[in-house]
């Protein structure tokens, strides 16, 4: 430790200068203001400058030395001072470097460098040897890299969290002291992401989350890199209104997998105008449940059509009668009631498939369904069922033969379906490939501070593979919709467009 | 004499008129009144009983009848054998042994003559003497109580007469017998008489009585059976030893007694006998011992022949030459037999029928019936038309009409393998409507999803009818028609789930068709008709012109191998270890009126059906793969001592892989599947598995976050 220190002090002495231009001139207090989820004033404004210099540093270190010195206590043991370049004299500073000039320079020029130099690397944080599929999300990454020119190897520093939540913070301690990453790619665990969202304006280190926003404010330095619910189930309600249906019923599975996408859906289906008549949920793991959901939105249910089907099974007698022939009381049915233009089911291709012929079971001839990405399998048309003719859905990924060359999966003879081993492969690829989208661009912005990263992101799509992230500071992902039609013995999708 | 007599001097010989003319012409005129009167009134009674006479007949007997009589040829039985030549049956109109006379033991002619007519050796044909004592018996009693016929009146009235008894039937009986008897022998006669009486138990004459009741030849008879067989000639049914034993007994002595009396016997062989119990052989129609069912079709077969002359088989005296196999029969009738503690049981729960005899409501009797062919022959091997011959002749392996249920399903299948449908072909299992037709699956397998391979072997309703559906049935009509099905099909979709009834013959000719490769072969119960000297009348047409290939080899063997699967993994897996060398399908109908299973080697076709005549349900939860298949599975066995079992063959261009059961994928340990040469399933998973395999982070999941 006693070394650490010499060696800290050394560096001070080199930094001074720096140190005091940072306080004392150029942007001397656009780090606290940077620090804020968003800047109140923009930087060199009158109430930064109305600070003192001890009142600035106060501040600084209120917001960032505090926060730095928690990460690095937090750090893994494995990592020493001596391989921080200088960063680990960061623990020793006290709120009392702030009141000299002389220890107020050295720390404000340590902090300086900890959040405007960045090393051009992008660290990765993920479970990898807890979820190997995540791999296939990081060779991703590599070709992309590779796409651009770099050398994956030197690009990115991959560490495992092992689903530890203690392991994020080492990780990120890593990536911060040893490493002086651009960026951070990760949280692709709801609680990791978390923690990183919680870090990443504390120190001003752009954080790509692979997941969903929450409903907390955005920040400058956290981005969402994964597709939304929302943006999918605006892709539903502009199909909806594309094929002319205004009265939707919607069954939805009752494990909840689908509520964000139902409960985005509602939203905007509601605020387009169309009529939700039913929303019902089903256990698709039990076929009692899913055939009485069905009789439900068909009013087959027998709740208020008794009447009805008293009156039918009274003529079938009559009729067996009148033509000598046996009455069969299982051939009386109520017929279905089929006021609903189309039926939202957002579950896998196989119960869809399973309710068309529930559906058809029920004596509804014809009725369009639709639902998202889950139905895009070869599966939805084979075996063909006349059923599915005019059904829809929606997804992120566009035609398979239109995903970049270096990600690219084999398709067969459909561009829209690939052989079932190479799916999955194919969608965490898609998401590799854009989430590192922003991180690999930042990471060839060396020259830029880190700290004003977030301007160099792109915030117009102006195609649909570009990348590019809304106000919010989430991705703007591509959806499409595909139209089921087919003849005789065989089925087929098109695109209708994104 | 002249010295006596009151006319000899005084007046001439006179006339007859002179003796009766009163001494006065008024008396003479009276009595010539009177004998002219008197003789028309006779010969007027002469002419009225002359003309009855002739009325009757009797001036119309000539030579040719009773040469007829003399001539009177004897029916010969039609002798049905099995395959290896044993004799398992006889058609006759009167099951007959020609016995000539001197083939009659002599203390058999000496029993008949003693009991029936002691003076048969002296009289003309007429007993006047018997016939007088009966008469006068007849008029102090008012009925008759003795017997006056002798054996040529018996032998006239039972070739020439009937029974009732009226003075013009006795008259005329009179008559044919006087004139029988001077143009036959005494012995020729009661050659005629002995072999042609009734005597009970099926048997006319003599020698048939001997093989009846005592099994043996009538030159080998005893004293004590000839008499016994004697005793029968008055009234067969009275006396027969099998009913009435006492009475046969009696009968027996009475016999002996006679012969003693007129000194045939001594009266320590009477003694002896006497003390000798009663001994016959129980009857058992040989037609009910082997294949009681079967001799009835073959019966029935022959009538519906072309040639004319085979037509009468009861009184042909043919040698019909059968397919059936005698082993193999056993095995079928014990097979049935040994199940039928749990027929019994199956009895008390089925629905409630009328019985015919009280009106009463009782429940219904389960049957069984098994039909066993030769796929390659057609030849019918065993036939077990129901568990009882004796309680019920209803034959239902041939005229049983009866709902196969899914022992209908193969054709269907077949269709489908025929259309371009793979085993491996993936199909969601849910409920199925079409045109209003909702089939339940045995087991609520809904919301899951199946090869078609496991929905065959598994006989599931709803992928069957879906496949039907696709198909079309009018194709499904014709396939099921081409493979060997006679019956009628109705043109509804329930058929294709085995609505439409059809008999056991119809499933064994299709059945037979897969076993055989292809190649459908009309059945036949009968190789070969010869007359009783062996020349051959007829024959079935041979094999080959009777064959023709309705299926190719790939695909009748692909059915091969669903059916194997039916065995190994399916609705017959309790038969499992048979698969190897076995195929079959399951059939069950509605309420388990019905309850099949239909199964064949490469040798054999077995079909076993269990249900009620009267259609009732089976309340006890039972199918054909619970009921059926065991008795087909303990034929199967007990028949591969005398059919060894053997693979089926595997024709060139079949190719088989692993294949999941469920989602039709090739796989490293699934199903065995067989394909046409270039009809392999994909190799990847599919993703359908893949859904099942995400488990709870879903399909997709990736973009679910």
């Amino acid at each position: 430790m006693f070394s650490d220190i010499n060696r800290m002090h050394i560096f001070k002495l080199k930094s001074c200068a720096i140190a005091l231009v940072l306080i004392t001139s150029t942007p001397r207090t656009g780090l606290a203001e940077d620090a804020d989820e968003k800047p109140k004033n923009p930087p060199n404004s009158v109430t930064a400058q109305k600070m003192s210099p001890e009142e600035s540093c106060n501040k600084l270190y209120n917001r960032f030395i505090t926060a730095l010195q928690d990460l690095w206590k937090r750090r893994a043991l494995e990592l020493k001072a001596e391989n921080t370049d200088g960063y680990a004299i960061v623990e020793d500073f006290t709120i009392d470097h702030c009141k000299e000039s002389d220890s107020r320079g050295p720390m404000i020029s340590m902090l300086a460098r900890i959040l405007n130099s960045h090393s051009g690397k992008i660290g990765v944080i993920l479970p990898l040897s807890k979820q190997p599929h995540l791999r296939m999300i990081t060779d991703a990454f590599d070709a992309h890299a590779r796409a651009q020119g770099l050398d994956p190897k030197k690009t990115f520093i991959y560490l495992d969290t092992n689903e530890k939540d203690e392991k994020v913070t080492q990780a990120l301690a890593s990536l911060v002291f040893e490493h002086r990453v651009t960026a951070i790619i990760g949280g692709s665990e709801p609680k990791e992401a978390e923690i990183l969202r919680q870090w990443a304006p504390k120190i001003m280190l752009p954080t790509f989350i692979l997941g969903e926003p929450p409903n907390s404010p955005p920040s400058n330095f956290i981005y969402y890199a994964h597709p939304t619910q929302k943006a999918l189930a605006k892709a539903a309600v502009d199909a909806n209104v594309r094929f002319g249906h205004k009265k939707i019923s919607i069954l939805s599975p009752s494990d909840q997998h689908s509520d964000r996408f139902v409960t985005a859906y509602t939203e905007l289906a509601k605020a387009a105008g169309l009529n939700i008549l039913h929303h019902i949920s089903y256990d698709h793991k039990r076929f009692d449940l899913m055939e009485a959901a069905a009789k439900k939105i068909f009013r087959l249910d027998g709740s208020d059509r008794q009447d009805e089907l008293k009156k039918l099974y009274e003529t079938a007698k009559n009729h067996a009668k009148e033509t000598n022939t046996k009455f069969n009381p299982k051939m009386v049915a109520l017929q279905a009631d089929v006021q609903q233009d189309a039926v939202l089911i957002p579950d896998t291709f196989k119960i869809v498939r399973h309710f068309a012929k529930i559906f058809a079971f029920l004596g509804v001839r014809k009725l369009p369904l639709f639902g998202h990405f889950e139905w895009r399998s070869p599966g939805i048309l084979n075996p063909w069922d006349a059923f599915m003719a005019n059904s829809y859905f929606v997804d992120f990924q566009g035609p398979y033969s239109a995903m970049p060359d270096a990600i690219k999966v084999q398709t067969g003879d459909s561009p829209f379906f690939l052989p079932n081993d190479k799916v999955e492969q194919a969608d965490f690829s898609m998401l590799g490939w854009r989430a590192s989208a922003g991180p690999l661009l930042l990471a060839q912005k060396r020259s830029d501070q880190r700290r004003k990263l977030d301007r160099q992101i792109p915030r117009k799509q102006s195609q649909p593979t570009d990348i590019a992230f809304d106000s919010n500071n989430v991705i703007v992902w591509p959806t499409y919709i595909f139209k089921i039609s087919g003849t005789g013995r065989s089925g087929n999708i098109s695109l209708m467009g994104p | 004499m002249e010295k006596n007599s009151p006319f000899k001097d005084s007046r001439p010989p006179m006339l007859v008129s002179d003796v009766v003319k009163p001494s006065g012409s008024r008396h003479w005129k009276f009595l010539k009144l009177l004998l002219l009167a008197s003789t028309a009134i006779g010969v007027t009674a002469l002419l009225v009983i002359m003309a009855w006479l002739n009325s009757i007949g009797v001036f119309s007997i000539d030579d040719g009848q009773i040469r007829k009589l003399q001539e009177f040829s004897y029916h010969d039985n039609s002798i049905i054998y099995d395959r290896h030549g044993a004799k398992i049956g006889e058609f006759f109109e009167k099951y007959h042994i020609f016995v000539p006379y001197n083939d009659i033991p002599q203390h058999f002619i000496d029993a008949i003559v003693a009991i029936e007519d002691k003076n048969f050796f002296e009289h003309s044909g007429v007993d006047f003497l018997a016939i007088a004592r009966a008469s006068l018996s007849r008029l102090k009693t008012g009925r008759f109580t003795q017997g006056a016929s002798t054996i040529t009146q018996q032998l006239i009235r039972h070739q020439y007469l009937n029974n009732n008894k009226t003075i013009e039937r006795k008259v005329l009986e009179i008559a044919l017998a006087l004139k029988a008897e001077k143009h036959l022998s005494k012995e020729k006669i009661l050659e005629l008489y002995v072999n042609n009486m009734f005597l009970g138990n099926g048997a006319y004459g003599l020698g048939a009585a001997s093989k009846r009741y005592f099994a043996k030849n009538a030159r080998d008879l005893t004293l004590a059976e000839s008499s016994l067989i004697a005793g029968l000639f008055q009234s067969p049914s009275r006396y027969n030893p099998s009913r009435y034993p006492n009475r046969a007994k009696k009968r027996q002595l009475q016999v002996i007694a006679a012969m003693s009396r007129l000194q045939k016997i001594s009266i320590q062989q009477a003694e002896t006998i006497k003390k000798e119990p009663l001994q016959y052989k129980p009857y058992t129609f040989i037609n009910s011992l082997m294949a009681p069912w079967f001799i009835d079709y073959v019966h029935d077969f022959m009538s519906r022949l072309p040639d004319p002359s085979l037509k009468n088989a009861i009184r042909s005296g043919l040698r019909i030459h059968t397919t059936i196999d005698s082993s193999l029969q056993k095995i079928a009738e014990q097979s049935i037999q040994s199940h039928n503690p749990n027929l019994n049981d199956l009895s008390k729960r089925t629905g409630k029928v009328k019985d015919k005899d009280s009106g009463k409501l009782k429940h219904a009797t389960v049957e069984a019936s098994m039909l066993v062919t030769d796929p390659k022959t057609g030849d019918i091997l065993a036939m077990v038309g129901g568990r009882n011959y004796k309680t019920s002749q209803f034959n239902r392996t041939v005229t049983a009409m009866r709902s196969p249920g899914s022992a209908f399903k193969p054709f269907v299948y077949t269709e489908a393998l025929a259309k371009g449908f793979k085993w491996s072909d993936v199909i969601l299992v849910s409920p199925v409507n079409i045109e209003n037709y909702r089939p339940k699956n045995m087991k609520d397998d809904y919301l899951t999803e199946t090869t078609m391979l496991r929905a065959f072997y598994r006989s599931m309703n709803s992928p069957t009818i879906e496949i039907a559906a696709k198909l079309g049935l009018d194709s499904i009509i014709d396939r099921a028609k081409s493979l060997g099905i006679r019956s009628p099909i109705k043109n509804e979709f329930g058929s294709a789930l085995g609505s439409s009834d059809v008999t056991m013959l119809d499933l064994a000719r299709a059945y037979g068709t897969y076993a055989a490769g292809g190649i459908l072969t009309e059945l036949s119960p009968i190789s070969k008709i010869t007359t009783s000297d062996g020349k051959v009348i007829w024959e079935a047409q041979k094999v080959t012109e009777r064959s023709k290939r309705v299926l190719n080899q790939q695909l009748s063997y692909l059915m091969i191998e669903g059916m194997r699967s039916v065995l190994s993994l399916g609705t017959g897996a309790r038969s499992s270890d048979l698969a190897s060398n076995a195929a079959g399908k399951t059939g069950t109908s509605n309420d388990s009126a019905d309850n099949w299973f239909c199964g064949f080697t490469p040798d054999l076709v077995s079909i076993v059906w269990v249900g009620t005549d009267e259609h009732a349900p089976i309340m006890a939860n039972i199918s054909g793969a619970s009921i059926a298949l065991p008795i087909w599975d303990q034929f199967i066995r007990s028949s591969q001592s005398i059919k060894f079992p053997r693979p089926f063959d595997k024709p060139e261009g079949i190719v088989e892989a692993q294949v999941h059961p469920l989602y039709g994928h090739r796989i490293d340990r699934g199903t065995k599947m067989y394909f046409f040469g270039n009809k392999l399933p994909e190799e990847t998973e599919s993703a359908l598995e893949k859904i099942e395999n995400s488990g709870s982070r879903g399909y997709r999941n990736v973009f679910r976050h």
